[in-house]
């Protein structure tokens, strides 16, 4: 049912954006959301908009995967859209019946929240796409570590080793799931007393199986000298490269010619 | 042998450690089978708190802590739901009482575990300290659905109402199935993860 997922949905590839560094696309994520956040008119998202396309098209991935990563919160944006064409009275009324109505500002503003909560979504979901778990666990690791944040280390390999489980869980989950259904279990039925009851013999063989792997991985690491975050050295070395520096001055400038906008220039104001 | 000695000690950390990664990944998985989802994100899951809350009944709240912040880092790679929100300062408090805070209290089920009274049964233990942890998780998705979410709650709906209505309606659920789990199997994993006598 679930062997299928992708945790964190990596896309494969070798665009321009999957070559940067993680902490770029991290640090670079924020800046990018700051100046989201600081545009406060809607034509304003033209040229966010184009930096954006710029983005997706560096990103190497299609459309359509991006669009799928969208599916999950289309209600939420539907109902953004209505509400705010309904609950918004600016400027001009277009439309009234009874109590209800739509104004101009209302659909200018719901649009404008549908765009940003879209582009928010999008932009989010390129990091995902074009980093693997591994990587950004890495790359978070590096910049807690340069904010002085204690234990980073051992977050970073907490995360990384979950993930590198979970696909095997959920494969454990299945078989064991199917094999309670053999023996006449019933997962989909009942109160939740009886759910709760049904699940039982479905976790206590995932707590098992879960806490003899971790006892087996432990001696496995143990048995290769690990010994937390002090003095370790890593095979595969972050490294900034000219792309970076790159991506680091585009989302700067985008974010400066944003601020700059917005409270000097108002282009479109 | 001389890097042996630069070298800090092995001791239980990488089993502490192991341990914790596998059941955030455990409670990954769970979180993915949900028995019911409501838009926005709310869902029941088959008891995707018990792994973390299990975490914090064996080791100390700072490291079950931690666990939380990997679990919830997590959560948030594999589905973040973007609140409509004005500024930035909105949606980095979405991000903490949705996910960060909202999955770190859950780290305080140790702490409650082992300050109520030794008499009771250890499952009984278990399931009042998951209950509050639970209650302390409404209350994070509560605030949230006041100071977030307002804007989907029903013309002339209170407020705190509709976040009442949306966060009990699915809390209520993952709070009593996560509350029966460890009341039923509580014996069970007292014995095999603290080495406690049930």
């Amino acid at each position: 049912m679930l062997k299928d997922i992708t945790i964190g949905q990596y896309y494969p590839g070798r665009s321009f954006l999957h070559r940067l560094d993680p902490r770029t696309k991290i640090i670079c994520l924020f800046l990018y959301m700051v100046g989201l956040f600081t545009v406060k008119e809607l034509q304003s998202f033209s040229y966010v908009l184009a930096f954006t396309a710029v983005i997706v098209a560096l990103s190497g991935v299609p459309l359509k995967t991006l669009a799928k990563g969208l599916k999950p919160m289309w209600l939420l944006m539907v109902l953004t859209l209505i509400l705010n064409f309904f609950m918004t009275s600016e400027g001009v009324i277009l439309w009234q019946w009874r109590f209800l109505k739509i104004s101009e500002g209302g659909i200018l503003k719901g649009i404008f929240m549908v765009v940003r909560l879209a582009l928010l979504l999008n932009v989010t979901a390129l990091l995902t796409l074009t980093t693997t778990p591994i990587l950004l666990t890495d790359g978070l690791e590096r910049i807690m570590k340069r904010c002085f944040i204690p234990m980073a280390h051992e977050l970073a390999m907490m995360m990384t080793i979950a993930l590198r489980f979970i696909p095997t869980l959920i494969e454990e989950t299945e078989r064991i799931m199917k094999a309670q259904i053999a023996r006449g279990a019933d997962f989909e039925t009942g109160g939740l007393m009886a759910k709760a009851k049904s699940l039982v013999p479905l976790l206590i063989p995932l707590f098992i199986s879960a806490f003899r792997r971790a006892d087996d991985l432990a001696m496995a690491m143990e048995a290769r000298c690990y010994r937390g975050g002090e003095g370790r050295t890593r095979m595969r070395q972050l490294r900034y490269q000219a792309g970076d520096g790159g991506a680091f001055i585009a989302v700067f400038c985008f974010l400066v010619f944003v601020i700059i906008d917005r409270f000097w220039l108002k282009l479109f104001v | 042998m001389s890097t042996e000695k630069q070298l800090p000690p092995q001791g239980p950390a990488t089993r502490m450690m192991t341990e914790s990664a596998l059941l955030v990944a455990l409670a990954t998985v769970l979180a993915l089978y949900a028995v019911f989802k409501l838009p926005n994100g709310g869902s029941v899951t088959i008891g995707s708190m018990v792994p973390i809350m299990l975490i914090s009944f064996k080791y100390s709240f700072g490291w079950s802590l931690l666990a939380a912040l990997a679990f919830s880092l997590i959560q948030m790679m594999t589905g973040f739901y973007a609140p409509p929100v004005d500024t930035l300062g909105y949606y980095i408090l979405m991000v903490l009482l949705d996910y960060v805070v909202a999955f770190g209290v859950l780290s305080l089920a140790g702490p409650i575990y082992r300050a109520l009274n030794k008499d009771l049964a250890p499952r009984l233990r278990l399931m009042i300290a998951a209950v509050l942890c639970i209650a302390m998780r409404f209350v994070c998705h509560f605030l949230s659905g006041i100071i977030i979410w307002a804007a989907y709650a029903p013309e002339g709906q209170p407020l705190w109402l509709y976040s009442l209505v949306y966060n009990g309606s699915y809390m209520l659920g993952e709070g009593l199935i996560s509350g029966l789990i460890l009341y039923l199997i509580g014996q069970k994993l007292v014995t095999l993860f603290l080495g406690e006598k049930a």
